[in-house]
């Protein structure tokens, strides 16, 4: 029996999907949301569970495992590529329940770096427009920092106050300023005080694990609740798209579902559809989305979907500072990254990265391991060296090269008989001048720090630390993207694409908030359109 | 064994650190298995392998006027559970690592064989060199995720209720 007729399908409830459903639901749309993954309760959260906890004091994921059901197994598959990995959860909410929530606006610069820099392409969109729409996503979810007044990293109008810097910040501060660069407190989608209902953070340090109050924004703690109060919500989970289905004359008519739970699959019919599911599953999605009028897969007139895959590329350093050791214990574990150092050289684009600062937590001592030695004088080490403990990564741009792509493979299915999604990916020569400028500075930092130093970021990169872009990008040339700058396909009216595999490039910047502020355009855009009859 | 909660509240009690930034001991929800290696029944190593590799791992974080080691940690107990559950590799190096150890010992102490293959820590060449490296990251992994590596030896004082999120109270750092 086909579905009822829903004003909109939703498919993924990650960042994008988040905002998406709750805005048009508000704007009065019947909307489906599809998930994939099941809802893991805040009750079911590990978050708070010490080592000994765990049968495995979690070497085996066990914090996290709940985010990823094993019929994600052997679902993907990289060839001939360099070393990078995504994240594929499944879960209610995405990766809103599994992330540190960094919160940064791409800059004007960021958003023309074809005419600035002379690299990459000028996205669609510009600063000004988007601008509004960051303003209000901060809004909605909730934004603690401050405006530094750094044109690279443009500041929002709505900030919760700031979080504080640790001891081992405040010397980093102090040592690195000779180099020009800054360190602020970061930007995070963390409550640090009440707001819009949800309780301020009580500072376990266990972010990534989920947040078991929701004092870091996620679609099931923040959006959900929005969206059902309007009436006009159906969500549905363990339902995971096969297919787009298009009409006789190629506009989506809805989406074929596998219910995870019965195998069974089913129509899903909509006026609208929106694809959320982040650049590997909506490339994927597209591509297995053949017809007689999309004979190259859905949106893919020009064929750019699955290419220009990019993201971050990473690397880490650990060391412990001199100043600090001996001291007494204290409790460092705060909101995870309570800092961040921003992009310092703005000439080139060989200066594209930041550093983020004390990401990993202090509940798995696991920096222990890098310190030589052992015995008595080795355990007394760990013991007083660990007040002086400060860990950063590198965060760089990965250029837009068409060749770095996802394509599916046919013959390959995935527990539930869909052909699975292949990355092929290099890193090509500016990536890795970026990178090196990164690990440059990260070996210059360690000159004037006064450390031990145990580990620094490794000569070759690894991408893309959960930050991938890319493979359905828009642009103002049919024929050289998928999408317009409201996210909207150009061969298929009624579909929309708003996740970050939208992203003509990537800037060092984490690209959640930009990923919201798009969704929240295009909503804007289905709303008007809808109004006008057009959709 | 189910999470020392009482303990854990125990030992914070202990440290200097004022009550009003400590709300509570935040409780672990979850639904995973508790670690329990009290009761654990070695299903890997043998108990000579056993024997060698208490000897080793305790050489490694020994025990000392400020905390058990690596032994009373029941750090053996938590490699056989690892291994047990590993990789066919894994399994095959660790016995072969072992044997290596036990070995050299004939002709010389443990502790020197240790020492030997520990000097080659930065860039291992031996047989031994490269098990070392293992033994080490297994020693302390295991040690300092056991409540007693973390709180008692470390001090941990984080996972809390705070009300304020933990800043910088060195007069000597703050103004930076």
């Amino acid at each position: 029996m086909p579905s009822p007729l829903y004003d909109v399908a939703v498919i993924g409830s990650g960042a994008a999907g988040g905002i998406v459903t709750k805005e048009l639901c508000e704007g009065g749309a019947k909307v489906i949301l599809l998930e994939a993954g099941a809802e893991v309760k805040p009750h079911q959260f590990r978050t708070h569970c010490m080592p000994e906890d765990m049968a495995f004091r979690g070497y085996r994921n066990e914090k996290q495992e709940l985010f990823y059901p094993p019929d994600l197994k052997d679902s993907i598959r990289y060839e001939q590529s360099d070393n990078v990995s995504v994240d594929r959860i499944r879960v209610l909410g995405g990766r809103t329940v599994h992330w540190n929530a960094v919160v940064l606006r791409y800059s004007a610069a960021d958003l023309r770096e074809h005419t600035l820099q002379g690299i990459d392409v000028d996205w669609p969109i510009s600063y000004d427009e988007l601008s509004p729409y960051y303003d209000r996503i901060e809004k909605m979810i909730g934004v603690c920092g401050n405006d530094d007044g750094i044109e690279t990293l443009p500041a929002g109008r709505n900030y919760l106050p700031a979080l504080p810097l640790r001891c081992s910040e405040h010397i980093l501060r102090r040592d690195i300023a000779p180099m020009g660069a800054k360190v602020i407190s970061v930007r995070k989608a963390l409550l640090t005080k009440a707001y819009d209902n949800r309780p301020a953070c009580h500072y376990c340090g266990h972010c990534m694990d989920g947040c078991d109050v929701s004092a870091i924004y996620s679609t099931p703690g923040s959006m959900l609740p929005k969206a059902r109060r309007t009436g006009n919500l159906t969500l549905r989970q363990n339902a995971l798209a096969r297919e787009i289905l298009v009409d006789k004359t190629g506009r989506a008519r809805g989406v074929s579902i596998i219910d995870r739970l019965t195998g069974k699959e089913e129509e899903v019919r909509a006026r609208i559809v929106v694809v959320c599911c982040a650049s590997i599953e909506t490339a994927r999605l597209l591509l297995n989305s053949k017809s007689p009028t999309h004979p190259q897969g859905l949106a893919n007139s020009s064929g750019v979907v699955g290419r220009y895959l990019h993201g971050h590329a990473t690397g880490q350093m650990q060391m412990y500072l001199k100043e600090l050791q001996g001291k007494p214990p204290s409790n460092q574990d705060g909101a995870l990254d309570q800092c961040l150092i921003p992009r310092w050289d703005t000439k080139s684009y060989r200066g594209s990265y930041d550093f983020q600062v004390n990401y990993q937590g202090y509940m798995f001592p696991f920096q222990a391991r890098n310190l030589r030695g052992y015995g008595s004088d080795f355990k007394r080490r760990v013991r007083d060296m660990q007040s002086g403990f400060l860990m950063m990564g590198g965060y760089c741009k990965v250029t837009a090269h068409p060749d770095n792509r996802v394509t599916v493979d046919p013959d390959k299915k995935d527990a539930h008989g869909i052909p699975i999604p292949v990355v092929q990916f290099r890193f090509r020569d500016m990536d890795k001048e970026i990178y090196a400028a990164m690990r440059h500075s990260a070996l210059t930092m360690t000159e004037h720090l006064k450390a031990d130093v145990t580990a620094l970021p490794p000569l070759n990169p690894s991408g893309f630390a959960s930050h991938e872009n890319g493979t359905v990008r828009m642009g103002s040339d049919k024929t050289l993207s998928a999408l317009n700058s409201y996210c909207q396909s150009h061969d298929v009216k009624n579909l929309f694409v708003t996740d970050g595999s939208t992203f003509p490039t990537s800037s060092e910047k984490n690209p959640t908030l930009t990923i919201m502020a798009l969704s929240l355009r295009a909503a804007d855009y289905i709303k008007q359109s809808r109004k006008r009859g057009e959709l | 064994m189910q999470p020392e909660r009482r303990t854990l509240l125990k030992i914070l009690s202990a440290t200097a650190l004022p009550l009003d930034t400590v709300q509570a001991a935040i409780q672990c929800a979850g639904t995973a298995p508790a670690s329990d290696l009290a009761n654990y029944k070695f299903v890997f190593f043998t108990p000579g392998e056993q024997a060698l590799l208490e000897n080793l791992m305790e050489l490694i974080i020994p025990s000392d006027a400020h905390s058990p080691g690596a032994k009373a940690a029941r750090v053996p107990a938590f490699a056989d559970l690892l291994i047990s559950t590993g990789t066919d590799r894994a399994r095959s190096a660790w016995k072969a690592g072992l044997a290596a150890f036990a070995t050299a010992a004939t002709t010389q102490p443990l502790e020197a064989v240790l020492a030997k293959a520990a000097d080659e820590e930065a860039s291992p060449q031996s047989d031994l060199g490269r098990f070392f490296i293992d033994l080490k990251r297994m020693t302390v992994d295991g040690y300092y995720t056991s409540t007693l590596g973390i709180m008692q030896e470390l001090g941990y004082i984080g996972n809390q209720h705070l009300t304020s999120a933990p800043g910088c109270d060195h007069p000597e750092h703050k103004g930076n």
